[in-house]
């Protein structure tokens, strides 16, 4: 029999398919690799395998993220980044192409521009997929990152009042982190002009599932309780001209104003890379946390990946 | 009246003058020695699109879309044909209601139009009018389903005439299912795929499967040698969406694999036509709890824009685009458009790749007043020519109402 919170699973394609203990096991080994992750301490688990980084979309950041996980745990990474030299362009399926690299490596990490391509690609491998991003789909990794930020940061998740900000209408990454949130038992807060508020249904599964929620329209007006802040891009081309994108863009800059109305402990977080959202000056704060975050992501990957490959520290 | 720019002929986009004459294409040549007025365009010439299925909800349901809005609509989106569904109020069942139809509808369409009847009884007669019949295997929209009639489908046969299915098996259907998870759970992935199989025992002849929205579906449909279609919503969209009620529609948005193979299918040229299946209700209605409120999701202004915004991303190749948009509906249409070749009608959509813009609601010509895809970048065309005369310029109508004609028999 399976412990509670034991890791059981064959493939990471989406946080919704995690139970809040499963995260939590996740986090805990997590934790367990900083050491490692930072360069203190060293190990060879993964000595011998191979991780498949196929690429679709390029995602320098994310793919140099993964190579470095692996590298930690003493394994090597194969793969490309741009889909113009993979047989993709010649027609090949993507369920052949994940069937020949999976007879190739002991991993498959995929990011793929469209949808449903990873789940897609976990029936079809022999070996363990890892979903890296699939077009407005999910990105399991982020989120779990996220989540991983915010309990080194306030030590649990529960108990915190969050506040996320940014277009969460369409930012699905933005979604993830929610319903992985309204797991725990934590307040949230939306920021976002009205165009871009989080979808109603969204609101409604909160509401049913008992979960507390505010709205505002700029940062500075729910800044104040906030335990967390966590900003996101608002896109350009939601908008229909420059001038109406900038007049909301504006009053989405969190600066050295903004976090003077803050908390002393509060974090601010951003998955990056940011336009105007953070002004410049507030890197240089207590506050700022994102590249913390941005770190984060190597030993979080770590776990999964030794958690994949069933082989622990 | 002439234009030059860079056209799009057999999968290549090449410099151009396309002569124009009588609404038909009457040259199409690489070079030109003329004091005639030229229209010149820097973006792109495309053939303008086919719809071959959607509900504008004239005669019955006008407060939701009426022949003139739906026409508009489509005209904005590069849209210069479509083929409306007979769901109406009444349903179009037998030769009057058809003939009423036609004649109504002419009176406000500002493009093409063709109409599919209700298989029925009175199919006999019907095809003097019309070679397009539908089949409703499941309830729908003023419609419930109907008896096998496979009899009235040989005749149409017999003709050359088409069948359309919309394929839901109703003894599959599960209970209520709420939220769009629960919605495809209650009409399964397998009542599609079951009734798709269950065309092999309708007379050989041109069957249609209207939406397929699975990967199973889609072999199925093709072992029996069925033409194929799919929509814009079953492409962009999958049952983790968040629209609530909004996204409610049949067949069900499906889940991520299905969705991903749907996609990949298209872009390798294995789906024959994508139709948007614009099926407009009102807000009022969508807004209801997600067990009452009504099935359907508009989009036939979107379509072709939201496939142009894909192809400037290199998703999605623009062979494809036209072919699934243009070429194949109008060739199973029987009309000679969706080609630039000498002899076809003069139904081009001007574009220019550099012209991103977000879809708002507001700014679409349809009565219903919202679209799922709000928010999602898109390229509209911004010249419509159709027979030869701008319906769309600078992204304004400029046609009129009553200049749509009524594709009879091919």
């Amino acid at each position: 029999m399976k412990l509670k919170g034991e890791f059981n699973k064959d493939h990471v394609v989406s946080i919704r398919d995690f139970s809040i203990e499963e995260i939590e096991y996740v986090l805990d080994k997590a934790e367990l690799m900083e050491p490692i992750a930072q360069g203190h301490e060293t190990t060879d688990i993964l000595k011998g395998k191979i991780l498949a980084n196929l690429f679709f979309e390029p995602s320098t950041r994310t793919m140099l993220s993964f190579e470095a996980a692996m590298k930690r745990l003493g394994g090597n990474t194969i793969g490309f980044a741009n889909p113009d030299v993979s047989s993709s362009k010649k027609g090949e399926t993507l369920a052949d192409t994940i069937t020949v690299a999976s007879s190739y490596a002991d991993i498959v990490v995929l990011r793929h521009p469209q949808e449903g391509a990873a789940r897609l690609a976990s029936k079809f491998s022999s070996k363990p997929v890892l979903n890296a991003g699939d077009g407005a789909g999910q990105h399991p990794t982020q989120t779990l990152l996220d989540l991983y930020t915010i309990r080194k940061e306030r030590k649990e998740i529960s108990g915190n009042k969050i506040g996320i900000a940014g277009d969460l209408k369409y930012g699905r990454t933005v979604h993830s982190l929610t319903h992985a949130l309204s797991m725990y038992d934590t307040e949230l807060t939306f920021i976002a002009p009205p165009p871009l508020q989080m979808p109603k249904e969204i609101l409604r599964r909160l509401s049913e599932g008992g979960i507390g929620y505010e709205q505002h329209e700029n940062i500075d007006e729910a800044v104040e309780d906030l335990d967390v802040l966590y900003v996101t891009r608002i896109q350009r081309e939601r908008f229909p001209n420059e001038e109406e994108y900038l007049k909301i863009a504006d009053s989405y800059n969190v600066n050295l104003e903004t976090i003077e109305k803050a908390k002393k402990d509060m974090v601010i977080m951003h998955p990056l890379p940011r336009v105007d959202e953070i002004s410049p000056e507030v890197d240089k704060t207590p506050f700022a946390r994102y590249f913390e975050q941005a770190a984060n992501g190597i030993p979080v990957r770590m776990a999964l990946l030794s958690l994949l490959m069933g082989v622990e520290l | 009246m002439i234009l030059k720019g860079p056209t799009y002929l057999k999968g290549e986009i090449v410099h151009r003058y396309i002569g124009i004459e009588d609404g038909k294409i009457s040259f199409v040549k690489r070079a030109l020695k003329t004091s005639e007025d030229v229209f010149e365009w820097d973006g792109v010439i495309l053939p303008a699109g086919t719809d071959m299925h959607v509900h504008f909800r004239d005669p019955g349901y006008t407060d939701k879309e009426d022949f003139y809005t739906g026409t508009l609509s489509a005209a904005h989106g590069g849209i210069t044909t479509v083929v409306d569904m007979p769901n109406n109020d009444p349903p179009i069942d037998n030769l009057e209601k058809l003939r009423k139809k036609i004649d109504d509808c002419s009176k406000k369409a500002c493009i093409d139009f063709g109409l599919f009847a209700l298989l029925s009884s009175d199919v006999e007669r019907m095809l003097d009018e019309t070679s397009f019949f539908k089949v409703y295997m499941a309830g729908s929209t003023g419609i419930t389903a109907g008896k096998e009639l496979k009899d009235e489908a040989q005749v149409v046969f017999d003709s050359h005439g088409m069948v359309a299915f919309h394929c839901e098996e109703e003894s599959l259907f599960g209970k209520p299912g709420k939220y769009l998870k629960g919605y495809n759970k209650e009409r399964p992935a397998e009542s599609e795929i079951k009734a798709i199989k269950s065309l092999k025992n309708w007379p050989e002849g041109k069957k249609h499967v209207c939406h397929v929205s699975t990967m199973k579906g889609l072999k199925a449909a093709k072992a029996l040698g069925a033409s194929t279609e799919v929509t814009p919503h079953h492409i962009f969209f999958t049952d983790e969406v968040m629209l609530g009620p909004f996204g409610k529609v049949n067949p069900p948005l499906r889940d991520d694999v299905d969705h991903f193979a749907l996609w990949e299918h298209l872009e390798r040229g294995d789906i024959d036509i994508m139709a948007s299946d614009h099926a407009p209700h009102l807000e009022s209605e969508k807004e209801r709890s997600f067990l009452d409120a009504p099935a359907g999701i508009p989009g036939v202004e979107t379509m072709y824009p939201l496939m142009m915004n894909s192809v400037a991303m290199g998703e999605m190749g623009l062979a494809t685009v036209v072919d699934i948009l243009c070429k194949h509906p109008a060739e199973m249409l029987g009309i000679k458009k969706g080609r630039i070749k000498e002899g076809y009608f003069a139904d081009l959509a001007l574009f220019d790749f550099r012209e991103f813009e977000p879809i708002m609601s507001d700014r679409l010509h349809y009565k219903c007043g919202w679209t799922p895809y709000e928010g999602f970048r898109c390229i509209y065309p911004r010249h419509v020519i159709s027979k030869g005369d701008f319906v769309i310029r600078d992204r304004s109508f400029v046609g009129s109402k009553g200049n749509g004609k009524y594709i009879s028999k091919p």
